[in-house]
């Protein structure tokens, strides 16, 4: 078998070397046979004579021995290729606009392909990743909400599904110490959180079984890139101690930044991990207390998710009957790991898929067409191969061979674009999708490409391959090369309506989402967003441990300073839930009604803790009464205020200015309601008005209980207004800054964003989808628009004669533009006409990545058809010109 | 005139190919002579199928081809039998007697017993 490989190779790849020593041989054959007659007494010409005569035609032996050499398939593919190469070069203009448009198809879908292999096929970076299930608590208001640190402990030792279950909690420390104080992000996290990742500790060792109960030793585990950054990336930082929050902790280990939860979900990887014992709030302890805790859990082997959410459920209602005031209606959510990273994503990348899948099919028919319309000057060479024998199939074969060279050229320069745009053109989009910053051309990529390549190489070439093959012998070879043009420019014409429809889809839905954006880029969120900062601070860690009256007067020190900062127009300190960045939710009970069964059964509301200028810095509207003030502080009243939807939800058709309302527990004198202002579109723009707790209550920071204020120093948020609006924002951060540190050295300022990046970010998925999708629909309508233009340039050509005849008989130059203007425009309004109907049928499949425009847009429609009309118009007045400006008595001569 | 020679059957010009190469290596001219001489003039290789035929045999790796001078001092391409091509030899030899046998039988005819 080898040797017969290796065999044909070498007479395919060295035929001339084996062709001459086929000719030595026989040669030699020749000579000895006329010796042998000569020898034999024949005079020498006899002999030669005789010599040939037994040798037979010297032609006839070489074919059967090239034959016998097995190279016959082999060799007509050589030569179809060669004989490709030598076509494809005679027509170079033809040429690089095919390989051109195949590159733009192969390019576009190899780009895609790598985020789709980056994003959704790529293996998490976990042993046994597929076991690995977010595990969250549910209630009606959140499906998946925060599990309280009695309802963990209960469940990790009432279930029989996983073999771990961990959990942990954002948060974040001042680190001192070690160069300036440098406020860091951290993971609370229980003892077997690397246990179920499967994550090694690169040096030192992970966090062991009672390590994470409260009131154990302070211990810390430190993230690569903290490591690297702050610790020299030093091995012998194990056993050595980092100071947070002013306490001292040990170093255990450093953990690779890679494998991190929250960095493979499209985050940032936090600096360190803490056991979740340490963290410094009662509240911990408490069965009904949502901390922002979440699960992460791997299954037992053979235990499929199923079985695990069947025994959750369990779990949970044996807790439900144990704990019933807070654990009533309180399940479980299972989900796996995989589909929480990107099942968000998961649509948008199938919507950009099958959108890059329709450029290549028209940049496919693009190519089918060039190649229909090229050969049209061919068919009488191809009539003079079918009529010297060559097989219907052989010809076939010789057109598809040279398709597939023009798609695999397309497909190595489409690799090339590919290439650029994963590298530069992905890092330039919103980083709206997790690892995207991963994507590489790997093996599985250009395999991708590869068979794209080929199936783009047969879809081109195909049907013209089909059609051209079979010309009539007769008709061809009689007509000049004008072939059975009728049958021929009807599939070109279908091409086309067929390639303007695919167009105007892609348009249609680009045009959608940008009108999303737009939409929601206006929408009114409640507060003016531009020329807004906001940032996290937190105050020296000397104050952890002192009293509640020293507290409130450094805070207030503070609110001073940050209101005397230049270019600040106004400041609020903010705790609880912060506009569009972080959510809290409290309980209330109103005064009045019977008393409650217990929390479970209170109201919710997003809380606000604000300070006295935070409407003037939100610039949200006071509806009725009038906003918390300086003056509600500790020694006053307690008051609140509420926002409008709060009114309408709980005081429907009553004035709620001067009831009163129990906050989270009973505990305290009821606060009264002072005012109403205007709702804020906490949940991000589109989502606000299908979440469930929207109602909001604003307390004063001030009016704080002492237990509660004392915790401020350790990380509050500032909103912040600038005097000079969005463009003093940058300088106004620098100046801030200064003011923060002059406060104490040890305070540190961190999260500075400008609440426009912030919302920004939350569009950033759709931002990025928008962008791609519209890239690819102006790629599809460019591609669609040379191949109006080349169908129209045909025809053109291929009536010259008959234009010629129409001009001499007196047919002026506009009549010559409206016969063309007309039969381009009949193909391009069909092609509007179809797609139309199809974005009717397609458009609403888009629902949810479309937010306050209805999905059959009448404006997208008509905007997009219009658009479409007139470019199409632009494609083909341009060889309809050409026309105009024939010569008649050269057009009459073309033939 | 010598009587007209015997066509050879379909497939026996690569056994008396390989047949001759066991012997020895040989060039084409010498393997078609070879033939002649040992079957007393009785077979003629048609040379145009002898060529194809030591072709299609290197082809299939049971003989191979090296370019050496010739006994008169001339570059010419001998063969020679190789492992596998010995053992296709065998197996080929092996199959020729027993067609020849069983022939043989048809031809004698059924005894009268």
């Amino acid at each position: 078998m080898l040797t017969d490989l290796r065999f044909r190779l070498r007479a395919l790849f060295r035929r001339n070397v084996m062709e001459r020593e086929l000719d030595d041989e026989l040669q030699f054959h020749l000579d000895r046979s006329i010796e042998a007659h000569m020898q034999a007494g024949q005079p020498r010409e006899e002999a030669t004579r005789l010599a040939r005569l037994e040798l037979g035609g010297v032609a006839a032996v070489k074919q059967d021995a090239r034959e016998a050499r097995g190279v016959q398939v082999l060799d007509d593919v050589a030569a179809d290729v060669r004989y490709g190469v030598r076509v494809l070069r005679k027509a170079p203009a033809f040429t690089v606009v095919a390989v051109l448009t195949l590159a733009l198809g192969i390019g576009a879908n190899t780009a895609m392909f790598s985020l789709v292999n980056t994003v959704l096929l790529h293996p998490l970076p976990y042993a046994e990743a597929d076991q690995l299930v977010r595990v969250h608590a549910r209630t009606d208001a959140f499906p998946r909400g925060s599990i309280s640190y009695p309802n963990f402990l209960d469940w990790q030792a009432m279930n029989h599904s996983f073999s771990a279950l961990a959990v942990s909690r954002g948060g974040a420390f001042t680190l001192t110490g070690s160069g300036s104080a440098e406020r860091v992000a951290a993971d609370l996290v229980s003892a077997d959180y690397f246990t179920v990742l499967g994550v090694q500790p690169i040096v030192g060792r992970a966090f062991a079984a009672g390590e994470d109960r409260p009131g154990a030793e302070p211990i810390v585990i430190i993230g690569e890139r903290l490591w690297k950054r702050k610790l020299g990336a030093a091995t012998s930082v194990v056993g050595t101690s980092v100071v947070l929050d002013g306490k001292s902790y040990r170093v255990l280990g450093v953990v690779p930044a890679g494998s991190d939860l929250r960095a493979v979900s499209g985050g940032n990887a936090p600096d360190l991990y803490v056991p979740i014992g340490q963290v410094n709030a009662p509240a911990l302890e408490r069965r009904s207390a949502g901390l922002g805790i979440h699960g992460i859990a791997r299954l037992k082997p053979g235990v499929t998710i199923a079985q695990a959410r069947a025994d959750m459920a369990a779990v949970t209602k044996s807790l439900a009957g144990t704990y019933p005031d807070i654990n009533k209606g309180r399940g479980a959510t299972l989900v796996p790991l995989r589909e929480s990273v990107v099942g968000n994503v998961r649509p948008y990348v199938y919507l950009l898929f099958g959108a890059v899948g329709l450029v290549l099919l028209i940049s496919c028919v693009n190519v089918a067409n060039l190649l229909l319309a090229r050969a049209a000057g061919r068919s009488r060479e191809l009539g003079i191969r079918l009529a010297l024998g060559a097989s219907f199939g052989r010809l076939v074969r010789q057109l598809l061979t040279e398709s597939l060279l023009l798609a695999v050229a397309g497909g190595a320069l489409g690799l090339l674009l590919a290439w650029w745009c994963t590298g530069t053109l992905f890092d330039v989009l919103p980083r709206g999708l997790p690892r995207v910053d991963q994507i590489a051309l790997d093996a599985r990529v250009l395999g991708f490409t590869a068979v794209v390549a080929v199936l783009a190489g047969v879809l081109a070439g195909l049907a013209p391959a089909l059609k051209v093959a079979r010309p009539n012998l007769h008709d061809s070879l009689k007509e000049g090369g004008r072939g059975p043009s009728t049958t021929r420019h009807r599939t070109q014409a279908a091409f086309v309506v067929l390639q303007v429809a695919m167009a105007l889809v892609l348009l249609v839905s680009a045009g959608l989402l940008v009108r999303t954006l737009v939409r929601l880029s206006s929408a009114d969120p409640g507060f003016e967003p531009d020329g807004m900062v906001s940032f996290g601070m937190s105050l020296s860690p000397a104050l952890a441990n002192a009293d509640p009256a020293t507290v409130r007067a450094e805070l207030r020190r503070v609110d001073s300073a940050l209101a005397a900062v230049p270019g600040v127009e106004a400041a609020s300190r903010v705790w609880g839930a912060v506009p569009i960045e972080a959510d809290d939710q409290g309980s209330f009970w109103r005064d009045g009604w019977p008393a409650p069964q217990g929390q479970q059964q209170m109201a919710l509301a997003l809380k606000f803790i604000v300070g006295p200028d935070h409407l003037t810095t939100m610039r949200t509207r006071l509806l009725r009464g009038r906003f918390l003030s300086a003056r509600d502080d500790e020694h006053a009243p307690r008051v609140v205020v509420i926002d409008e939807v709060f009114a309408q939800t709980h005081f429907p058709g009553e004035d709620p200015i001067g009831k009163r309302l129990h906050i989270d527990d009973f505990e305290y004198e009821p606060a009264e309601i002072v005012g109403v202002v205007a709702h804020v579109k906490q949940w991000g723009l589109d989502r606000d008005e299908r979440t469930s707790i929207r109602s909001q209550l604003y307390e004063a920071f001030q009016q704080l209980p002492d237990a509660a204020i004392t915790r401020a120093p350790a990380g509050m948020f500032v909103l912040v207004r600038a005097r000079t609006g969005a463009s003093g924002v940058a300088s106004l951060t620098t100046s801030l800054r200064t003011a923060v540190q002059a406060l104490g050295a040890e305070n540190v300022m961190y999260r500075v964003r400008s609440i426009d990046t912030i919302i920004a970010s939350y569009q950033a998925t759709r931002r990025f989808a928008m962008y791609v999708l519209a890239a690819f629909a102006a790629l599809a309508l460019l591609l669609s628009c040379v191949g109006i233009y080349g169908v129209v340039s045909y025809v053109v050509a291929q009536r010259t004669n008959e234009i010629g005849i129409r001009m001499a008989l007196g047919a002026q130059a506009a009549d010559i533009m409206r016969l063309v203007l007309r039969q381009g425009m009949k193909l391009a309004l069909a092609g509007v006409v179809l797609g139309l109907a199809i974005a009717v049928a397609v458009t609403p499949l888009l629902e949810d990545f479309v937010y306050g425009v209805p999905a059959i847009d009448p404006v997208t429609f008509v905007a997009v058809a219009c658009g479409v009309t007139l470019v199409a118009l632009l494609a083909i007045v341009l060889p309809a010109r050409r026309a105009m400006r024939m010569d008649p008595m050269q057009a009459l001569r073309a033939e | 005139m010598s009587p007209p020679k015997i066509d050879l059957p379909q497939g026996t010009l690569d056994l008396l190919i390989l047949k001759t190469l066991a012997l020895g290596s040989l060039h084409g001219w010498a393997i078609s002579e070879r033939i002649k001489q040992i079957s007393r003039d009785e077979l003629q290789v048609v040379q145009g199928s002898l060529y194809p035929a030591l072709h299609r045999l290197e082809r299939r790796g049971w003989i191979s081809a090296s370019w050496r001078a010739s006994e008169n001092n001339r570059r010419a391409k001998y063969y020679d039998l190789t492992p596998s091509g010995r053992r296709q030899l065998e197996a080929d030899a092996k199959e020729w007697r027993r067609l020849i046998a069983a022939v043989e039988l048809v031809l004698a005819g059924p005894r009268k017993g």
